[in-house]
């Protein structure tokens, strides 16, 4: 009795799943523009077959394939260029493409990878990617994959300067804008001075010269050098140091300017002003030309990297 | 005062169950969030491979198969259903796309519950209820005195009484329909 029960549910369950395929089995909605297929799944699918690409292509001409939607995605570049249906006859669609994920599924695109086209297509990016117009990509001459994968156009970038070719090769504004702080406005010089093309920090501005970091005063730029001004400073910044605490330390030394630290304390160290053996005379001098030798002493800095570099040329 | 039989073994009971809805939920998020959902597709396979595993017991208790200790296989058969039972509910996900696969897993659900209800308590409801019973006479309570105060506890155990009625049919529900989806899946 109980086998014969099974049996029924069975023929029945079978009965009810070739009668109502959409309601009974079906892995979810078809996208707004097959919703007449509903119920036909026979149409698409061949029982232990899969789905053939005869079907889709019926409908869907491989040559006009983004016709329409893929260069109004992208309005800078021309429908020719992105066109490659027509190239992936090989591939089965579905590789790419999947229905039923709801009305308004959120890509029609599954799982495109490029590792499903022919080899012809895919050393040659240009065939389908419009070759960038800024000026970084006008230089290059080299093949997209030396920078770029496939995994995505911003990842894994490595990019060597040393590809780049022409007469803006060593003007790195061609592509790198200035920083807009005042120090940086002061030079009109080569960045390969202070910066080379591995790495933009650190660059090797020696600020030693002016003050030392040390590890108490390894601070952010602007901590000390306020308005975006690195031709001045505070040192007023830190609950350490306030006007009326440095003017009781001062007493004795009578100093005129509490405000240009510096030219007397090349560091953080306590016994810098009686090893410089600054006087109060050339103290209230260097305070009143404390932007004048901030300068004076980066032209200084600069000079001695050039002398060093011509020693090292010589050798 | 001493717990109800429902407070005593059905609650625990339930902990098991609740921790299986709570292991799968959160095996589905997380395969969400590290945006590894495919993986649920195989999670299908092995759950269902890890229940077939666990019938081997079945076959041991029909003697279909002559070696292994029963109580080594029984408890091999709970836990490999139990885990398969947690995969197949990720690899089922919250979809109500059709009406066969949720059939599949309703009647997977009722199967595990069901088995909790074996395994947990049955027996030990049962021997809680004979010896609340003695208790209560051995107090000086007529038998139909006794049978009163404890009537939701009895019907508490008879309704566990039903779980092999519900257990092995329902099973085979399962089996039936989980063939008909792999099928239609193969199919199309």
């Amino acid at each position: 009795m109980k086998t014969l029960l099974l049996l029924v549910i069975t023929v029945v369950l079978i009965w009810l799943i070739v009668q109502y395929p959409h309601a009974m089995i079906n892995p979810g909605e078809l996208s707004a523009n097959h919703q007449d297929l509903n119920e036909k799944c026979n149409l698409c699918h061949k029982p232990f077959w899969g789905i053939s690409n005869d079907n889709c292509i019926s409908c869907h001409k491989l040559s006009e394939i983004g016709k329409d939607s893929l260069s109004l995605n992208d309005p800078n570049s021309g429908s020719k260029k992105i066109l490659f249906h027509d190239k992936l006859t090989d591939q089965k669609c579905a590789s790419c493409h999947s229905e039923h994920n709801g009305l308004k599924p959120e890509s029609p695109l599954s799982n495109f990878n490029h590792a499903l086209l022919s080899g012809q297509l895919i050393s040659n990016c240009n065939s389908c990617h419009d070759r960038p117009a800024d000026n970084l990509h006008k230089q290059l001459s080299s093949t997209c994959s030396n920078c770029h994968n496939t995994e995505g156009w911003k990842s894994s970038v490595k990019f060597d300067h040393n590809m780049l070719q022409g007469a803006d090769k060593n003007n790195c504004a061609s592509c790198h804008q200035k920083p807009n702080d005042l120090y940086h406005q002061t030079f009109n010089e080569n960045c390969n001075k202070c910066h080379t093309t591995n790495k933009w920090v650190p660059s090797s501005f020696d600020h030693s010269a002016f003050f030392l970091l040390d590890r108490d005063h390894n601070a952010k730029c602007n901590l000390c050098h306020t308005d975006n001004n690195f031709s001045t400073y505070t040192c007023y910044g830190c609950h350490e140091h306030s006007q009326s605490n440095i003017m009781n330390e001062h007493d004795e030394v009578n100093t005129g300017n509490i405000n240009d630290c510096v030219s007397c304390h090349k560091s953080g160290n306590k016994g810098d002003a009686e090893r410089n053996g600054n006087s109060e005379n050339e103290s209230e001098q260097n305070g009143n030309n404390n932007e004048k030798d901030y300068n004076k002493s980066g032209e200084k800095n600069r000079d001695n990297k050039q002398d060093g570099k011509k020693e090292d040329d010589d050798d | 005062m001493k717990k109800s039989l429902f407070v005593k073994f059905v609650l625990p009971f339930l902990q098991w169950f609740v921790l299986m809805i709570i292991a799968a939920i959160t095996i589905d998020y997380i395969l969400h969030r590290l945006e590894l959902v495919p993986v649920g597709l195989y999670l299908g396979y092995a759950g269902t491979i890890l229940i077939i595993i666990s019938l081997i017991y079945s076959l041991r208790k029909r003697k279909i198969i002559k070696s292994g200790s029963p109580k080594n296989l029984l408890s091999l058969h709970e836990y490999l259903a139990w885990t398969g039972s947690v995969l197949i509910l990720v690899h089922a996900g919250i979809h109500f796309n059709a009406v066969l696969p949720w059939l599949a897993v309703l009647m997977m659900v009722i199967t595990v519950a069901s088995g909790l209800v074996g395994k947990y308590l049955l027996k030990k409801a049962n021997e809680s209820l004979k010896g609340r019973r003695k208790e209560l006479v051995d107090s000086g309570l007529s038998s139909d005195e006794a049978e009163k105060k404890l009537f939701f506890d009895s019907i508490t155990v008879d309704l566990m009484k039903k779980w092999r009625v519900v257990h092995m049919p329902i099973t085979l529900l399962l089996g039936i329909l989980s063939l008909l989806h792999i099928i239609t899946i193969i199919m199309y």
